[in-house]
């Protein structure tokens, strides 16, 4: 047991605690939805969720279940606070290591987020500061809504994304009953590039397409979600009616499973404008 | 035309390409009945390389040519879109089955089709530039002098040069072979590390030297040739016949796939130059001399490489169906610079006459002076310098010219266009 747990008096004034034994995990979630600065945590009777968002078009959230945690405590019905990821997760890495466990605590609006990292006897107290959490935007991605949606196992799309044109502004994706089933197509100085990933292709575990739908996003918004399908075991893509595209992810941690999801809007189709 | 690459050949196709992405920018493909090329060739028109994959290369190949067409298809493409298709060769050699080429007969698309693991596809279609073919007229076989060795001897060799070396010499006798880094005059020579590396001809395949010769040309274009035969391990076979003419590299799996690199040699103007390994001592003392002279002209030669290689593509005409003529060096530069042109001439003119004749000067043990004294008289005359006063002149023009006067252009007071500002200072 590590020293932090020893000190189990809960105070009483914190609104959110929680105990890790090696923050690995967490670690490797928030780098992962790293890509803007700051973030806002969700504490939540279910777990905690780190939601990042860049200009209004995309959202990724990490989700760490309660169940995760060796200690979670929560007196409250929901913790909102806003902090800098950045700075977070410098601090969890401050051993380097994933030895580090971690106690967390957060005593309400206003008040700083204090960690305690303690590795091999050795303890460092993290103070940072909290900012004032906005509203989050809500997709509204509801199951009914989803018209595509195929899951299939991360490797073979980490090379197509590692490989992706960053000379190309958009990349469209089509997903389809039909062939090409699935299609990645990017068009960049150097000319265009397709990426089809047929049905019967072993990688894909499930393929649930009813409508062929096509959209186009912006390379610099899809880029980012590369980070998380580096740690992921298995992706999700999920398309709806209005072209917004969520990528939900499966990040083995220890026993468990924990997810990021990344949303993203299509780009705006004026008429004739993206004509190829 | 339509062919295909088995997955073991993805890597040679890879690799060639690589290598043709460092002769030059522009990659012209030219599909034959029976075979298929990829040439490059570099915007000075200094390097050119082609390699030429037999039909046994490909699992499928399909040449149609209509009888509307009367000329072959070819086309040419940009190398970066090359580059960006064939980028990571890790990838390509791990994930690549087979690689599917098309050129539709007007089309404006060259295609390439990956077929990769778990049924994964991927396309590039690279947008063609022209349509028009490059060729090199050079000989490869009626040379006097040629050599097969293999690419880990000169790996090796090359890795005692300098990284930042650009030239390389090979002065070559039948009894032996030396590496040289190539120095351009005096100056440099004395400010860089020379490095020479002698090979016997017991360490080549085949070494038939008929004529004593040495030829210069660029490291840069010849690491590309020696990092693919490297990958493949094949030796490189050199053709040459003297310096001023281009050196032929051939590297060959024959018959599957052959490579040819052309590049163009430095004259040897000041070929003697190079023989200084025993003359320490007038180096010091020619050198002195020479710094003087040149002082302000030394940014101007670092300027203007180009001008020493006075025999571009000298046998090698390329002649391309665009008729674009073949620049020479001095035909773009203005008056003034051929003035510098001479005086760089005429300054390393009068190095020539120290180093022509090396027995006589290692043989006197007097001073250097008398050592360039009795050269000069034996040897070329050199051409006197311009006198210091001329080139004080020259420094300094700007001084002896009138100040400049806004008022003394034309049309000064004629305002076109009145100030918007209604404050506006008046500058005077």
């Amino acid at each position: 047991m590590s020293i932090l747990s020893q000190n189990a008096d809960v105070e009483d004034d914190c609104l959110f605690e929680a105990y890790l034994d090696s923050v690995k995990n967490i670690s490797v979630l928030l780098k992962a939805v790293n890509f803007k600065d700051n973030g806002i945590c969700f504490a939540t009777d279910k777990g905690l969720k780190v939601t990042v968002e860049d200009s209004k078009c995309v959202q990724a959230s990490a989700f760490i279940q309660r169940e995760v945690f060796q200690h979670y405590t929560l007196n409250d019905e929901q913790v909102v606070f806003k902090v800098n990821i950045s700075v977070l997760v410098e601090c969890l890495n401050i051993f380097g290591g994933s030895a580090t466990a971690l106690k967390m605590c957060y005593q309400g609006y206003g008040f700083p987020l204090t960690l305690l990292l303690e590795e091999g006897g050795v303890i460092t107290d993290c103070s940072i500061r909290t900012l004032e959490a906005e509203e989050i935007l809500d997709f509204n991605f509801s199951a009914a809504n989803v018209l595509n949606k195929i899951i299939l196992r991360s490797e073979c799309l980490k090379e197509v994304f590692a490989e992706l044109d960053t000379s190309s502004d958009l990349i469209e994706i089509l997903l389809s009953p039909d062939p090409p089933y699935f299609r990645i197509t990017t068009a960049g100085t150097a000319g265009d590039t397709k990426i089809d990933i047929p049905k019967n292709s072993d990688m894909i575990e499930t393929f649930q397409c009813t409508t062929l739908a096509t959209s186009r996003y912006k390379l610099s918004h899809v880029k980012p979600s590369s980070k998380s399908l580096a740690v992921s075991q298995k992706v999700s893509i999920r398309t709806d009616d209005r072209g917004l595209l969520c990528f939900q992810y499966m990040i083995p941690a220890d026993n468990h499973t924990c997810f990021i999801e990344y949303c993203c809007t299509p780009v705006a189709d004026i008429d004739g404008e993206y004509d190829e | 035309m339509k062919c295909v690459v088995p997955g073991l050949n993805v890597k040679v196709l890879a690799r060639a390409i690589h290598a043709l992405c460092r002769i030059g920018d522009e990659l012209y493909v030219e599909p034959e009945p029976a075979r298929l090329s990829f040439r490059a060739v570099s915007t000075s028109k200094s390097a050119y390389a082609s390699f030429t994959f037999s039909e046994s290369f490909f699992s499928y190949y399909n040449y149609e040519q209509t009888k509307s067409q009367e000329e072959d298809i070819t086309c040419k493409v940009s190398m970066k879109s090359c580059m960006a298709v064939f980028r990571s060769p890790s990838h390509l050699y791990k994930q690549v089955e087979s690689c599917q080429i098309r050129l539709e007969p007007d089309g404006v698309k060259l295609i390439f089709e990956f077929h990769c693991h778990h049924g994964i596809i991927k396309t590039h279609y690279l947008p063609i530039i022209e349509c028009e073919t490059l060729e090199a007229v050079y000989s490869k076989d009626m040379v006097p002098n040629q050599l097969v060795v293999q690419p880990k001897l000169l790996t090796f060799a090359l890795m005692n040069f300098q990284a930042n070396t650009m030239e390389l010499t090979l002065v070559v006798t039948p009894q032996k072979m030396q590496l040289r880094n190539y120095a351009e005059d005096e100056n440099e020579m004395k400010k860089t590390v020379r490095t020479e590396l002698c090979l016997e001809p017991g360490e080549f395949d085949h070494y038939s030297i008929s004529v004593d010769t040495s030829i210069t040309f660029s490291l840069r274009e010849f690491r590309a040739l020696l990092m693919f035969a490297e990958a493949f391990n094949l030796p490189i076979g050199a053709n040459f016949e003297i310096g001023g003419k281009p050196v032929v590299f051939v590297v060959n799996n024959a018959p599957i796939f052959e490579s040819n690199f052309v590049f163009s040699t430095l004259t040897p103007l000041s070929n003697n130059q190079l023989n200084t390994s025993q003359q320490s001592d007038e180096n010091a003392q020619c050198t002195s001399r020479v710094m003087k002279g040149t002082a302000f002209k030394k940014c101007d030669m670092a300027h203007t490489p180009s001008k020493r290689k006075v025999s571009p593509v000298h046998a090698g005409k390329s002649s391309i169906d665009s008729s674009v003529a073949v620049p020479g060096p001095s035909r773009s530069h203005t008056g003034l610079q051929e003035h510098h042109y001479q005086d760089i001439i005429e300054n390393v003119n009068k190095l020539l006459p120290r180093f022509s004749i090396q027995e006589d000067c290692v043989k006197e043990n007097g001073s250097a002076e008398d050592a360039e004294n009795s050269a000069e008289e034996d040897a070329l005359p050199g051409t006197p310098p311009p006198p210091p006063a001329k080139r004080a002149r020259y420094i300094f023009k700007r001084c002896f010219q009138a100040t400049f006067n806004s008022q003394m252009l034309p049309g000064y007071d004629e305002v076109i266009a009145e100030d918007s500002d209604d404050e506006s200072s008046k500058r005077t």
